[in-house]
């Protein structure tokens, strides 16, 4: 059951910008204050759009601050909608775009999924996890993916089963593996604990 | 050597499949020494010798109509079992060009090819299949290349594309596999495909592998032997379906182990493909009872020790706690504690 051993499950460098690219998109979904001290006091050359998921309140974030005066800001309240801002993004990028996703494992993974129907490949995206460690969760018998799960032990939200949640991770479905942790011994079901706070 | 196919035996429900003794005689059984551990097992694929499962380069045996039969069921109940990404399609026609001439070129009797130009035609005896089609005109085939070619042949395929120095999983036809979802593992490098896989990767084999296999060459396939244990002969032990095979394991009493418990034996191939510069992956599986290997008791006494010295990080993968106990006092019996020399013959 060690976690590092799995080499599916995905390992985040540090952000830094890419400074080959000529055209950056920066999705962020959680705070950090040093990482945004470091990345937008240096920022990169060429274009820079931050897309920006928080909630719709007055308080104030260390991504609206320090921007640098020529990078586009774009404000998002919920995920679907920063998708919708991120695919318009996306559309229009050209040669030389370089994608930098910060957050939760959920949101930037789906916004990778994105970037990647648009024909984006692997090495023109850097992802960092910054805040929840709760995971999106496929259920391997019915394919639904539960979201936010913090135990190692879920009840699927499409059929019920209790999955055990592996340290397997899908890049292309952004997810992890659940698996019914009961299936040799129906009822056999230990007590879920907290793994990803 | 014509082979006398068992059309009517089941993988599941009523579990009919049996082996005769000379597909006991043919097992792959993988075990040189009392030990096992991971390594870059691997060798060329050439031919081996005649009856053997070597003797081609994808064995067709006795249970060949029944082995498809159980994967149509299993495409019928789960069409995701056969993925394909988009950009495979030239992948998908390597790979039925190179499994429809090995086969018309190894079986004569059971199959035929015949070129003009882009126009073939392929007659596959055993299944009664007579198709025409254009080569490289998917129109022309019932149903995608791969799904088409997949169909008729025994065995697991999953096709890597060779891109940025890595192999990546997008394309698979796997309705038997050992537990492990294609579902979930479509796209995934080879790491990543792998990396449920205990100690191998400390011991850098999948490094290891992965240097070799990206210099494979055409015309140079290689292959390697795997295994793990299946209760009841059932070819479709998915992640998918766990819930239907997964009581099974807890099913295992020293009464039943003979019968029940089997060693599942997969004849791994890799060939480079000529157009794609892809990768054909094929996993073919061997089933054997416990009462199966007993018939060679070099078997039964080489499988109880590498059983019984079993690292439990691999017992736990492969999903033996529960009945290893029971498998190992049952194959006890058969031990005298004679001193094997190396070698896997019967």
């Amino acid at each position: 059951m060690s976690t590092l051993a799995t080499k599916s499950q995905p390992i985040y460098a540090e952000l830094e910008w890419d400074r080959t690219g000529t055209h950056h998109i920066l999705f962020v979904s959680a705070e950090d204050a040093a990482l945004a001290q470091r990345l937008l006091s240096n920022p990169p050359g060429g274009t820079l759009t931050l897309v920006h998921l928080r909630p719709a309140d007055d308080s104030r974030s260390v991504w609206s601050q320090n921007l640098p005066d020529t990078a586009l800001y774009l404000e998002a309240h919920t995920l679907a909608e920063a998708l919708e801002v991120l695919r318009d993004a996306f559309y229009v990028a050209q040669m030389g775009t370089r994608i930098y996703l910060a957050g939760s494992e959920d949101a930037i993974w789906q916004v990778s999924q994105l970037a990647e129907t648009f024909g984006v490949s692997r090495d023109e995206i850097r992802h960092a996890q910054l805040g929840t460690k709760a995971r999106p969760v496929f259920c391997v018998h019915c394919r639904t993916i539960t979201r936010g799960v913090h135990t190692n032990i879920v009840s699927c939200s499409g059929c019920g089963r209790s999955l055990f949640v592996r340290d397997h991770f899908s890049r292309r479905l952004g997810a992890y593996m659940g698996f019914q942790i009961d299936a040799e011994v129906p009822g056999e079901v230990p007590a879920a604990e907290v793994a990803y706070p | 050597m014509t082979i006398a196919f068992k059309p009517d035996e089941t993988f599941r429900g009523t579990y009919t499949y049996r082996n005769s003794p000379q597909a006991i005689k043919r097992f792959p059984f993988p075990f040189h020494q009392d030990q096992y551990m991971y390594s870059v097992n691997m060798e060329p694929h050439t031919k081996g010798p005649e009856g053997s499962v070597f003797e081609n380069a994808f064995d067709i045996d006795e249970h060949y109509i029944a082995e498809m039969r159980d994967r149509a069921i299993t495409l019928e109940r789960d069409p995701g079992r056969c993925v394909s990404l988009p950009h495979m399609m030239d992948a998908e026609w390597d790979t039925l060009e190179l499994i429809m001439e090995s086969l018309s070129r190894d079986y004569p009797e059971l199959f035929t090819l015949t070129k003009d130009g882009e126009r073939w035609h392929w007659v596959n005896k055993p299944l009664g299949i007579d198709q025409t089609f254009t080569f490289g005109d998917a129109a022309t085939l019932p149903c995608p290349p791969f799904e088409y070619i997949g169909r008729q042949c025994q065995g697991d395929f999953v096709i890597m594309d060779q891109r940025d120095n890595n192999l990546f999983a997008d394309s698979g036809m796997i309705t038997s596999q050992a537990d492990w979802s294609l579902m979930f593992d479509a796209g995934m490098s080879f790491m990543e495909w792998h990396g449920p896989v205990p100690l191998a990767h400390e011991l850098g084999v999948f490094d290891r592998a992965l240097k070799y296999l990206l210099m494979l060459q055409q015309s140079r396939p290689v292959r390697r032997l795997n295994w793990t244990m299946t209760i009841n002969p059932r070819l479709d032990t998915s992640p998918e379906t766990y819930p239907e095979w997964g009581p099974d394991r807890a099913s295992v009493t020293p009464d039943n182990v003979g019968d029940k418990v089997h060693l599942r034996v997969e004849l791994q191939a890799l060939f480079r493909l000529p157009r794609s510069n892809g990768m054909l992956f094929s996993i073919r599986g061997y089933l054997a009872s416990m009462n199966d290997l007993a018939t060679h008791p070099r078997w039964a006494k080489r499988f109880h020790r590498v059983l019984s010295t079993l690292p439990n990080e691999l017992a736990e993968y492969k999903g033996l706690v529960r009945y290893k106990p029971t498998t190992i006092e049952w194959l006890s019996k058969f031990d005298d504690g004679e001193v094997l020399p190396g070698g896997t013959q019967p």
